[in-house]
């Protein structure tokens, strides 16, 4: 029958010693309630911002809706005057406004395209701070110059960014973590007891986990709290939809506070001193959170310059004013040559387009001839601008793996729903939808049809949805391996130092 | 002086031989010298582009074809902000507000086209610039470099050896300072320097006095780490050992550079909130609902005044037109209603900017930054200031082109089908848009309360470590 060794330090004393020694510690705690502290600020923050964005969105929709309801009235109200008539002389189409396919359609159009306020940027505002979340939609070709709603905010606040649980984890979870674990062997090694548990029959690896153990608590438990938080603070209806994803924020949180443990047990094992280790770990600090990515930014700017918006004006007002000066036919009979459906049509007023009635059918096809002549000399630079937006991205995405805060930003924000992916998604369904409003009204317009009460009901409505949640989980998996795995990394060098 | 230059040199040999804080250095210096490079040339190109739109701006303005000069108006001008030079140094704010304006009848529009907005999704990590790295990153190598320059002492037994060789303790004190934080003031030097050479090479626009501002930059910075430094020093005099030095240094770097002005903008922003932009559009249309009916209201008043004015019993036998002078009256009470509403955002903007010099006696670096941008012509006062001008020169170019339909009395186009075109002549009377940012010692007196808030943390700092060095414990 063979004895074991029972060790002399057994571990759950450890556990248990280490438990009081924190609750002493009061750098430790004053780190802890600060970081708690903010954190709560940060949720309060975004949650706050989240319901303002919420009733704006609503008061948006709200007026849209009571706006598109007065026009169909007096449209359905003026329906059966105006029975089997176009509206062509100027008087009627001042009278009668909500009937005529160029008032609704594009000079006051009521309908936008608002973002719905994505439930999860509680956690994480993201690019919805800078991006335009309402758009009016009108038939005119180009949508950047109608967009509604620009920036009324402090620009220093917009340059501050928004606190939210994401930049808080981000920035100081970190400097927690360096707090609660920097004399973790530094310390022990600084007052001279560290030969003390070398000397005990135990494995050193195990000795420093546990001691580990409950500062690692502390620090994942406020990412657990955060997650939670936000499942609470989020709408009921909204809850079965945003669980994956705050699944996968929290989890990407945990990878992150993984790594700096690990950074941080290496640190701790490999200096003699908790200065020298603190000194270490804040220059790895500065580096991960400030140096790497500012440089990425530096490199990216350098590498794929994005043109100034300048060059789009210019653009724009030489093609509006070359559209302008070039004679009505050669402009229609170029629009129509792309259009065959309306060449049938209209191709007899390619000849008299000069000569047209004002807000006539024909006025209208010779302005939209303009505006197309307009946008196709314009999209160049417009494709020239998204191209450089686009290649930035790309690379910013390859670059992540630079810094783990990167890496870890990537990860969160993708996982709330307000990362470049989002908005993109957002625009290219504007986008779409501004196609589809349109061709609604092309016809309509060129005939000079008055609307009707059939015609309002069915006007396009715009309707987004977000990108599937199974999509954004996919593109995070690998990021969330790369972080664990450079945790696993760490936390074995240290254990190589610790038997050193 | 020679034991001071020597107490000094021996710091200097031992910052030398401290591997990290060269090391962290050149990281900074790096960073620095790249973000100047790249500044350089994105000002270059941004400046570029913008000469260009706003010449073919004006050449399509002035070859228009012939139209009612009110149609022309609404055309309108678009008009760039002059970037200023030191954006490359401290670009403040320019990142968050539009840089193109949108002129045109009937009202001041918000900017257009935030920078931010075309920037890749790091951006909000990647926020250093030259200018933040002197106000940042800098403070934290004078952590590293001075925290235990004086508690090292202490905790080795030398510091009692010097005092007792007569050594004074505040020389001691100065001495540390300057050989200590040489790297940092090394830094602070090839940086103003780059500056320098980065803005001969690109030149500077309408910024007339550049190299002053460089210098005010420059001064408002070494006040800053100057302060800093001395309050590292003054702890490291304080405190026990090293290792509490290093905690209480890194918690004030921490709570100076980070949480206190990051505090600071929410405790504004929360006291003083700005409407939202669906706030603001909503205030937009409810002045909207004010404006009186140009058919109903404003031509009858316009007729009934000019029927008097000029003695005559019929509107048929005026010199004028009452619909063209209506369209003047129209845009002065557009003008006027549109411009309350523009005001009232910029009140709140401004309750804010008071709020965050109330809290810069709290945290300093508050006002150091204010006055960065505002001395780089990139703070939020610039902005308002290229919007009034900008303001200025739509009322003067709608102004010229409405009254010309005034003089040229053609009646009611709806009515007569007669029009009253402007041509290239009225088109060129139009000034062109020439963007005059204001000199220094305006942007100095407006933000004499900062100036105040740095030199007084600055004195009071130097004083605080005179103070200490005084009383500084052997053991």
């Amino acid at each position: 029958m063979s004895t074991a060794i029972r060790p002399s330090l057994p571990l759950r004393h450890v556990l248990r010693m280490e438990c009081r020694m924190l609750g002493r510690d009061g750098t430790a705690l004053l780190a802890l309630g600060l970081f708690a502290v903010l954190l709560a600020y940060a949720l309060w923050n975004a949650h706050a911002r989240l319901t303002a964005d919420v009733r704006a969105y609503d008061a948006v929709v709200r007026q849209e809706h009571d706006t598109e309801h007065e026009a169909a009235s007096q449209a359905a109200a003026a329906e059966q005057q105006l029975a089997g008539q176009t509206i062509g002389s100027v008087d009627r189409y001042v009278q009668h406004g909500p009937t005529h396919p160029q008032w609704v359609g594009a000079s006051w159009s009521f309908r936008v395209a608002a973002l719905p306020p994505p439930p999860l940027s509680v956690l994480a505002v993201g690019r919805l701070d800078v991006t335009p979340t309402v758009y009016r939609i009108r038939t005119n070709r180009l949508i950047d110059p109608f967009r509604q709603g620009e920036q009324t905010a402090h620009p220093l606040v917009l340059a501050s960014g928004t606190l939210d649980a994401t930049m808080v984890v981000l920035v100081f979870l970190p400097l927690l973590v360096i707090a609660l674990g920097a004399d973790l062997v530094a310390g022990d090694r600084e007052r001279g007891t560290w030969m003390l548990v070398r000397s005990q029959p135990v494995r050193l690896t195990s000795v420093v986990l546990v001691r580990a153990a409950p500062r690692i608590v502390l620090t994942v438990a406020p990412v657990v709290a955060a997650g939670a938080g936000a499942w609470l603070l989020s709408a009921h209806e909204s809850r079965a939809e945003i669980a994956p994803r705050i699944v996968a924020w929290t989890g990407g949180a945990l990878a992150y506070v993984a790594f700096w443990w690990g950074a941080t047990l290496y640190g701790t094992a490999a200096r003699s001193t908790t200065a020298r280790a603190l000194v270490v770990l804040m220059t790895c600090w500065m580096c991960a959170v400030l140096i790497v990515p500012t440089t990425v930014r530096l490199w990216l700017e350098w590498q794929v310059p994005v043109p100034s918006r300048a060059l789009q004006i210019r653009a724009e007002r030489e093609a509006k004013a070359d559209a302008d000066e070039r004679p009505a036919d050669d402009v229609l009979a170029a629009f129509l040559k792309e259009e065959p459906g309306l060449a049938e049509r209209y191709g007899s007023i390619v000849g008299r387009a000069a000569r047209v009635d004002f807000a006539s059918g024909p006025y209208y096809l010779v302005g939209e001839a303009r505006d197309y002549a307009t946008e196709r000399a314009v999209l160049p630079t417009l494709e020239r601008i998204a191209a450089a937006k686009r290649e930035q991205e790309v690379l910013a995405r390859r670059t992540s793996i630079a810094s783990p805060t990167l890496l870890a930003h990537a990860l969160l924000t993708s996982a709330a729903g307000t990362d470049d992916h989002a908005v993109a998604a957002y625009r290219r369904a504007v986008e779409q939808f501004h196609h589809t409003w349109r061709t609604f009204f092309l016809s309509r317009l060129f005939e000079v049809t008055p609307l009707g009460r059939a015609d309002y009901a069915a006007l396009p409505r715009f309707r987004y949805e977000a990108p599937g949640v199974s999509q954004v989980l996919a593109g995070l998996s690998w990021r969330v391996g790369a972080l664990t795995a450079a945790a696993i990394v760490l936390m074995a060098a240290a254990a190589r130092r610790l038997r050193d | 002086m020679a034991r001071l230059l020597s107490i000094a040199g021996r710091e200097w040999r031992d910052a030398q031989r401290d591997g990290r804080a060269w090391w962290m250095a050149s990281l900074v210096l790096l960073l620095v010298l790249t973000g100047l490079g790249a500044g350089a040339r994105q000002l270059q190109q941004v400046r570029e582009e913008q000469q260009a739109a706003a010449e073919s701006e004006r050449a399509v303005w002035v070859a228009q074809t012939p139209k009612s000069p009110h149609s022309a108006a609404h055309h309108g001008f678009f008009v760039f902000r002059a970037v200023s030079p030191l954006a490359m140094f401290d670009p403040g704010t320019l990142d968050y507000v539009g840089q193109i304006r949108h002129l045109e009848a009937h009202g001041e529009q918000l900017p257009r086209f935030m920078p931010a907005e075309d920037e890749a999704s790091i951006r909000q990590l990647a926020t250093l610039t030259p200018a933040s790295t002197l106000q940042i990153v800098l403070p934290l190598l004078l952590v590293v470099l001075l925290h235990g320059a004086v508690s090292d002492e202490r905790e080795s037994g030398r510091l009692g050896l010097l005092l007792s060789q007569g050594v004074s303790p505040r020389l001691l004190g100065i001495g540390k300072l300057l050989g200590g934080s040489a790297p940092v003031w090394l830094g602070t030097a090839v940086t103003i320097g780059a500056l320098a050479v980065s803005l001969a090479a690109t030149g500077w626009g309408p910024w007339r006095d550049v190299w002053t501002r460089v210098c005010a930059a420059a001064a408002v910075h070494v006040a800053w780490l100057t302060l800093f430094a001395c309050a590292i020093l003054s702890i490291s005099v304080r405190a026990a050992t090293t290792r509490t030095a290093l905690v209480a240094s890194v918690a004030l770097w921490l709570g100076m550079t980070v949480l206190g002005p990051r505090a600071a903008v929410e405790i504004a922003t929360h006291v003083a909130p700005s409407p939202t932009p669906q706030a603001f559009l909503a205030a937009l249309r409810e002045a909207e609902k004010d404006r009186p009916s140009y058919w109903e209201d404003l031509v009858p008043a316009a007729t009934a005044r000019l029927l008097v004015q000029y003695g005559v019993s019929h509107a048929d036998d005026l010199p004028v037109s009452p619909a063209s002078v209506a369209q003047l009256d129209q845009e002065d009470d557009d003008t006027a209603r549109v411009g309350s509403v523009f005001e009232t955002l910029a009140a709140s903007h401004r309750a804010q900017e008071r709020w965050l010099t109330m809290l810069a006696w709290a945290t300093p670096l508050v006002s150091v930054r204010e006055l960065s941008s505002a001395i780089a012509g990139t703070d939020a006062w610039h902005t308002r200031a290229f919007a009034a001008r900008a303001e200025q020169y739509r009322r003067t170019a709608v102004r010229i082109l409405n009254e010309d339909s005034v003089r040229h009395n053609v009646g009611d186009f709806l009515k007569t089908g007669v029009r009253h075109e402007g041509d290239a002549r009225l088109w060129s009377r139009i000034p062109v848009f020439e963007d005059a940012p204001p000199r220094l010692m305006t942007v100095l007196e407006r933000n004499r309360a900062h100036v105040v808030v740095v030199a007084t943390w600055t004195v009071a700092m130097v004083g605080v470590l005179w103070f200490t060095t005084g009383r500084v414990r052997v053991s």
